[in-house]
């Protein structure tokens, strides 16, 4: 039964984008804002998450093509509708995939103007740009192409699968200023990544005249690295449990270690403006353990086989034409399996906001901190960046916040970015009592027909908040 | 009773949106069809013969039959015998030599059993007045299964009977190029 619900969360969140949180963000009600702003204003005295169940979240977008670009139902060769995919993508469109389980989320108030907060969470994070060339190569051939170059340094993915430990300070500097700074400890379970590629591949004309054709293969320079991965796929183990089993020990401090700082912050200079900023997993991870790195290095131009017809023949016959030219292949493009120790940078991610409150009500709630009774409205803008290894992604939100009464806050946005320039999300935070449960999805109007977006975000957690003045 | 009403209502919301959400428009089932076809074009071998070669160092006369062999372990790989559809071959003669040759493309196992025979006829040319002579050999089923089996070329020229053999000092040459289109399904 545990494992059918913990089914249907994963269908319920299944349906994602990037890491870019800007419904949870900025919106204080829920404690979770913390790790989107860890200098955000804290309204509560303390607050626990429920274990597993304090923040799901799952994403994926994709900047070029969706499924209902390959799958619509119209008819056309699909293997036409992929070519044309192929054609349409260039090298900086990308894929992203992102998940985060919050394990424990926790925090307490230390005094009026300090709020201590910690947790333990696990996060995937892949992301490859679409390697062009390659899939030309691979899809088309080289036949069409004759002249061209296809380029390595379309190759550029990285993935990796972490824990993270992390305790942060929130602290009110002033009326006006709140700032906060989180330490992260990160234990990466697995880590692969290729993203300094060059070189190219070119079948031309022979320069020399003496065949039809010559493939040159021009300063290749490659490099794969992993850490994690060669003791999972060398063991000669395939029982799958005993690698489950050196997984969950990684999970807790057994990975390759690296530390990381979140730091933001919240500027009231009137009581209706607000403006915050946070960048989020300035770090890195280490890697020396587990740790397997191939590279491919050289350049090679062959125009094929020269038979010469000798008058004096070896042994058998014949010369060796074709070991001759594997061993120099060989020994021209070398590919080495090293072990050196390497770093990788997170993904760091900023966020700014500016927002504008308006209109007090009658309710019987106070945001007690602040001092006065909350306003029943704001409405604002967000930018969010992350920085990914071609180039930062940006998306920019504008965003209504709605108390609606005392126990639901609404908040709706509107975000534009590399997936969509018509996403509209929506996040509802409930709060009975202690009891806390927050829903937020994006690219709602999409949801009808989940195969045409190129990226959702669906949030979900359950929290217990407590309040000494309620 | 109004906490529990708006729970309901935007539980309600969301449920809606989830359970209505749906794929449609359609087919994944398109992705059985899903048929890679890339045509790889390669150079094979080649060769620039002059007087020279076809004179036997021993006797100093014309030789009657050239050989020379290489191994092309990939027709016989996995990879090869599993995903290539057909394959056509490009043998294209330059002969500025006075000589008419009759060449074998010997496609052979291990075992030297042949497994694909190309033969091309090139007429007689003068160094400057060359012939040029392109010979193309598509290779489908049946033939191609045979074609896979094997893993080395035996390049064979046969120089017919002529009244004015050839000499060191003949000028000319006999060039070959080459080269072969793969057509996968993958």
């Amino acid at each position: 039964m545990r494992l059918k619900i913990s089914y249907i969360f994963l269908f319920l969140v299944v349906l994602t984008h990037g890491q870019n949180k800007e419904i949870l963000y900025d919106f204080n009600d829920i404690p979770q804002t913390l790790n989107q702003n860890p200098g955000a204003l804290v309204a509560f005295d303390k607050h626990f998450g429920i274990p597993l169940l304090s923040q799901i979240h799952f994403s994926f977008g994709s900047s070029g093509v969706s499924a209902y670009d390959i799958f619509k139902n119209d008819g056309v060769d699909v293997n036409t509708k992929i070519s044309n995919v192929i054609f349409s993508l260039s090298n900086r469109d990308y894929f992203a995939v992102n998940q985060q389980l919050e394990i424990i989320n926790g925090g307490w108030r230390k005094d009026e103007n300090t709020y201590f907060s910690y947790g333990i969470y696990e996060e995937a994070d892949i992301v490859s740009y679409f390697p062009k060339d390659l899939a030309v190569l691979l899809w088309e051939g080289n036949a069409n192409y004759i002249g061209r170059s296809f380029s390595l340094e379309d190759i550029n993915f990285k993935g990796e699968l972490l824990s993270i430990f992390h305790f942060g300070i929130n602290k009110k500097i002033s009326k006006k200023l709140t700032v906060g700074a989180r330490a992260k400890i990160y234990s990466s379970i697995a880590n692969v990544n290729s993203t300094n590629n060059s070189g190219t591949f070119t079948t031309r004309e022979s320069s020399t005249g003496d065949n039809v054709y010559e493939h040159v293969f021009q300063f290749l320079d490659g490099t794969l690295q992993t850490s994690g991965v060669a003791s999972l796929l060398g063991d000669d183990n395939s029982d799958f449990s005993k690698d489950i089993k050196t997984l969950r020990k990684r999970i807790l401090f057994g990975g390759n270690l690296g530390v990381g700082v979140d730091v933001g912050f919240t500027y009231q200079p009137e009581e209706q403006h607000v403006i915050t900023g946070s960048l989020l997993d300035v770090g890195a991870i280490f890697h020396s353990k587990d740790v397997e790195t191939y590279h491919l290095n050289g350049s090679y131009t062959t125009e094929g086989l020269e038979l010469v017809f000798p008058q004096l023949l070896d042994e058998d016959g014949t010369t060796p034409y074709w070991e001759n030219l594997e061993e120099a292949f060989d020994e021209n493009i070398k590919i080495d399996t090293l072990r050196n120790n390497y770093v990788t940078w997170r993904s760091t991610k900023f966020n700014a906001s500016y927002r504008y409150n308006f209109g007090k009500g009658n309710g019987q709630d106070c945001d007690c901190y602040a001092g006065s009774k909350p306003y029943l409205n704001g409405v604002g803008l967000q930018v969010f960046s992350i920085f990914r290894p071609r180039q930062p992604q940006f998306a920019a939100t504008a965003f209504y916040y709605r108390r609606l009464f005392d126990f639901l806050k609404l908040k709706a946005t509107y975000t534009v970015d590399d997936f969509s320039y018509h996403n509209i999300g929506l996040g509802a935070s409930m709060h009975f009592g202690n009891f806390n449960m927050y829903l937020m999805g994006n690219n709602l109007s999409e949801l009808q027909n989940i195969s045409k977006t190129q990226s959702v975000s669906l949030q979900f957690g359950i929290n217990l908040i407590f309040d000494s003045d309620e | 009773m109004k906490v529990s009403k708006f729970l309901i209502c935007s539980v309600a919301f969301f449920c809606f949106l989830l359970l209505t959400s749906c794929v449609s428009d359609t087919d994944f089932d398109q992705a059985e069809d899903i048929l890679p076809t890339p045509v790889f074009e390669s150079s094979l071998i080649f060769s620039n013969l002059t007087a020279t070669n076809f004179i036997d160092s021993n006797t100093q006369q014309e030789v009657i039959v050239l050989v020379d062999t290489t191994r092309l372990e990939y027709i016989n790989s996995d990879f090869f015998v599993d995903q290539l559809l057909k394959t056509n071959l490009t043998f294209s003669f330059t002969n500025s030599l006075n000589r008419s040759f009759n060449v074998d493309f010997e496609f052979v196992t291990d075992d030297n059993e042949q497994r694909y025979l190309a033969q091309v006829e090139v007429p007689p040319g003068q160094p400057d007045n060359p012939i040029l002579v392109v010979s193309n050999f598509l290779i489908e089923e049946p033939e191609l299964t045979s074609f896979e089996e094997a893993t080395k070329l035996i390049y064979k020229i046969t120089l017919l009977p002529s009244t004015s053999p050839i000499a060191p000092s003949t000028l000319g040459v006999l060039k070959l190029e080459s080269k072969a289109t793969f057509y996968f399904e993958l």
